[in-house]
């Protein structure tokens, strides 16, 4: 168990009709590591999340976790991920104290227990005053701070975080970047997928970058600069995933602002 | 639920927990989940009941219009006979239950949201299905509770009832109200079977649709034909339990077969209708426990995942019949604003079921007058009545359309015109009119003139359409003047107006009673009939220009004022 991968995927294929949301995707995480799991809009970066938290089927293709095939009415195992979404993922009704305490008590914690752990991590995202307000008031960033919270308080071995930043503010993104490293150090594996590559290229061990559903680079950052000759994520983000000249698109969209109606 | 699961600490008797071992159901999981839910529920409940607002008890308000309606109709059991009234009322709290749970609680069965808060954890389709389950149970007990209770004590005083009528038709109600959630739930459940994923959204909106016009209509004909049989029976005749009728395929009366079956002697007909009650409401459950599950869920959330369907219109050309209808609006406000309802019409859901019901609740009138009962109890069609028909048809369209196009925060865009701002109001005034015309009014006119001239012969029927139109539109200009100004869109309900709003309501009606009255003991020759169309146009006429040169688009009254509920 211990060598092998705390994250596999084998040949993961997702399709929606004649769409093929994700294309044959096969990697390997070993225990510990900070993955971060890139692509432009749109190419399965959320597909491939869904598949591994046990959301989505796959069309084809298996998830193994720790060697073990991980199977959808495996609740074992279920119980040792935890997940950030990118959107979603709470109920607008309920306030932050409630949402949590509930998640709490989905994971078999006591009702006690629950509700020192609910306070617990609200405090520490600062959201004390706000606790018994309902959600659907929250700020973009508050209700990110709450996904977080309900994503770590049963204390899962396997973390999938998709945009975990957005509309964070500075403080609290530095908090949770902070957060992700000392949760690899102690022995977590960390997904990461973001859009925004510099906390990418600072946070993670390797990187993985997706294009229209097919894994198009696999490595760490240097192997990544060496294999494509470009100094930086954004570069070789780039040149992988087929982006045009953007200061060709940049002089594009001021000749359309110009122009006479 | 996994081995690895810590013991449940729980008061909860053995017995109750051997269940759920039984079942396969986690305790703690439904617990927590059944808890959340009615949360959720009855908060969610509250927004949806004020419109995206949230206020204070618009549940219990819900509750409370529904049996103070249904105590209105329950008075019938001091006129008919038991049977009789126990099926009336079946009639009438089924249909209201099935559109309580399309319009206002499918929520409680279907909710996809689940799948990224839920279905990633360690619960199993089971569990889940159980909280839903309950969640759902409670809510029909509550409403079928409002809908039935009193109706069902008030029909100790129908005919030849006893005092037992209470508690054996409110149960017999409660497994009614859960057969027609029941079959809101299945039909989704039947239609991802049926449908591909890209096509399920919008085959649900089809269905939900397409069930909403069902029960409106039946609602307001399925009471009135049991009204024929009222009248036979009011006329000495007993309603005869054992004989077979075409109606016995309708499912309230298999749901009041079983009382009918204890209150007035088993027979074969009300065996057989138990039977069917029983069995169909197991079936459907049978298919529930089937589908909803995560796996359901996932395929709900990939009908939003999945790749866009071909669009009809992508190839940039516009049908020929909307290149027609744009020649009539000749500025740009008047062709933005058309675009805009015609639009937010054919895409928004929410708008979709509202609108939709409501017109085939306003032709309901048609056959309703087809099949109104004359004094004899015989069928007979009274053809003063079906010409005035149009004039009913198209005058309570505007009173119906105009209040359910969206409201501020409802359409998402809307506030585009908040910044950009009109050159010209009144051509947005004409331009929303223009729109509800040619949406509405012509469509429900040409479907009108059709039946209507079944009838009475094309010439005819087109002269009382004509009349009907223009009564319309005399009508439009007064809604619009005083109930409904302002851009629809942006417009916010506010509370100081509602009292003065009901004024111009009472108005509207007066007006269409007394255009029904002149059309029914003066209009008796096509010259006169002409004669009242070319008044009502000319006085629509001096309306619009009127109404569209004092016309205010974000006019929306005090801003002190609190907003209140749709519903309230």
């Amino acid at each position: 168990m211990t060598d092998s991968p705390a994250i596999e995927a084998r040949g993961l294929t997702k399709r929606y009709g004649s769409f093929v949301a994700l294309d044959h995707v096969s990697f390997a995480v070993p225990r510990g590591q900070i993955l971060g799991y890139l692509g432009p809009n749109g190419a399965g970066k959320s597909t491939t999340i869904g598949i591994l938290v046990g959301m989505l089927s796959a069309s084809e293709g298996s998830v193994f976790f720790g060697g073990h095939e991980f199977r959808r009415d495996d609740y074992a195992m279920r119980r040792r991920l935890g997940y950030v979404p990118e959107s979603g993922g709470l109920y607008e009704t309920m306030t932050g104290f409630e949402f949590l305490q509930m998640t709490a008590r989905l994971y078999h914690l006591g009702e006690k227990e629950a509700e020192r752990k609910a306070r617990g991590f609200l405090e520490l995202f600062e959201l004390e005053r706000a606790m018994h307000q309902r959600m659907g008031t929250y700020s973009k960033g508050m209700r990110q701070r709450v996904l977080i919270s309900a994503a770590l308080l049963h204390d899962p071995e396997l973390l999938f975080f998709d945009e975990p930043l957005t509309g964070l503010d500075a403080n609290t993104a530095l908090l949770l970047k902070d957060l992700v490293r000392q949760l690899a150090q102690d022995g977590k594996t960390i997904f990461y997928c973001s859009h925004v590559l510099e906390v990418v290229e600072r946070l993670c061990d390797r990187v993985i970058i997706l294009d229209k559903g097919k894994a198009v680079a696999d490595g760490s950052m240097a192997e990544l600069r060496s294999s494509t000759d470009a100094a930086t994520l954004e570069q070789i983000f780039q040149q992988l995933t087929h982006e045009e000249d953007t200061e060709a698109r940049v002089r594009q969209f001021q000749s359309l602002l110009r122009s006479e109606p | 639920m996994s081995g690895s699961a810590p013991p449940a600490e729980t008061a909860w008797p053995p017995l109750v927990s051997k269940l759920f071992e039984f079942l396969g159901v986690d305790q703690i999981q439904y617990q927590t989940l059944v808890r959340s839910g009615f949360l959720i529920d009855l908060r969610a409940s509250a927004q949806v009941a004020s419109g995206g607002r949230e206020t204070e008890t618009p549940l219990r308000s819900s509750l409370t219009l529904y049996a103070v309606y249904s105590a209105f109709l329950g008075l019938l059991a001091f006129a008919i006979p038991a049977g009789l009234y126990g099926r009336v009322m079946m009639i009438f709290g089924m249909t209201l239950m099935g559109m309580i749970m399309l319009v206002d609680f499918g929520v409680t069965l279907v909710v996809p949201e689940d799948l990224v808060i839920l279905g990633w954890r360690p619960i199993s389709s089971r569990t889940y299905f159980a909280a839903k389950l309950t969640n759902a149970l409670a809510f029909i007990a509550m409403f079928a509770g409002a809908l039935f209770t009193l109706p069902s004590i008030l029909g100790v005083f129908s005919k030849g009832a006893s005092m037992l009528f209470p508690l054996l038709f409110l149960p017999c109600a409660v497994l009614g109200s859960v057969f027609v959630a029941g079959l809101v739930a299945a039909s989704y459940a039947a239609l991802l079977r049926v449908f591909s994923a890209e096509r399920f959204r919008s085959a649900v909106n089809y269905l939900q649709i397409a069930m909403m016009a069902t029960l409106m209509v039946g609602s307001q004909l399925g009471p009135r034909l049991e009204g024929r049989n009222a009248l036979r029976a009011m006329r000495g005749q007993s309603l005869d339990t054992a004989a077979w009728s075409w109606w016995d395929l309708l499912p309230p009366h298999w749901f009041c077969a079983p009382s009918e079956a204890l209150l007035g002697g088993a027979g074969a007909r009300t065996l057989a209708l138990s039977a069917m009650a029983f069995t169909v409401t197991a079936a459907l459950f049978i298919v529930l426990t089937r589908s909803l599950s995560f796996r359901y869920l996932e395929q709900v959330h990939g009908s939003g995942s999945s790749a866009p369907s071909p669009n009809r219109s992508s190839d940039g050309h516009t049908p020929l019949i909307l290149r027609a209808i744009s020649t009539l609006f000749r500025t740009n406000e008047e062709n933005v604003m058309f675009n805009l309802i015609r639009i937010v019409i054919a895409r928004d859901r929410q708008v979709r079921l509202r609108v939709y019901p409501m017109m085939a609740y306003s032709l309901v009138v048609l056959p309703a007058i087809i099949l109104f009962p004359a004094s004899s109890g015989e069928r007979h069609v009274s053809m003063g009545l079906m010409n005035i028909t149009p004039l009913i048809v198209l005058t309570l369209l505007p009173s119906v359309i105009l209040p359910l196009l969206p409201y501020a925060g409802e359409s998402q865009g809307a506030w585009i015109f908040e910044l950009t701002g009109f050159e010209n109001s009144g051509s947005v005034a004409s331009g929303i009119k223009k729109s509800l015309f040619c949406l509405f009014l012509a469509p429900l006119a040409s479907i009108s003139l059709a039946g209507l001239a079944f009838f009475v012969g094309m010439g005819q029927a087109a002269l009382w359409v004509v009349f009907g139109l223009s009564s319309s539109m005399l009508l439009t200009q007064i809604a619009f003047m005083g109930l409904y100004s302002g851009l629809p869109f942006t417009r916010k309900m506010v509370k100081g107006k509602a009292a003065s709003r009901m004024a111009y309501v009472l108005l509207c009606y007066l007006v269409i009673g007394a255009l029904g009255a002149l059309a029914y003991f003066v209009l008796d020759t096509t010259i006169r009939v002409l004669i009242a169309t070319g008044v009502l146009i000319a006085g629509a006429a001096v309306l619009n220009s009127i109404g569209n040169s004092n016309f205010r688009p974000f006019d929306v009254g005090p801003q002190t004022d609190e907003p209140v509920g749709l519903i309230q």
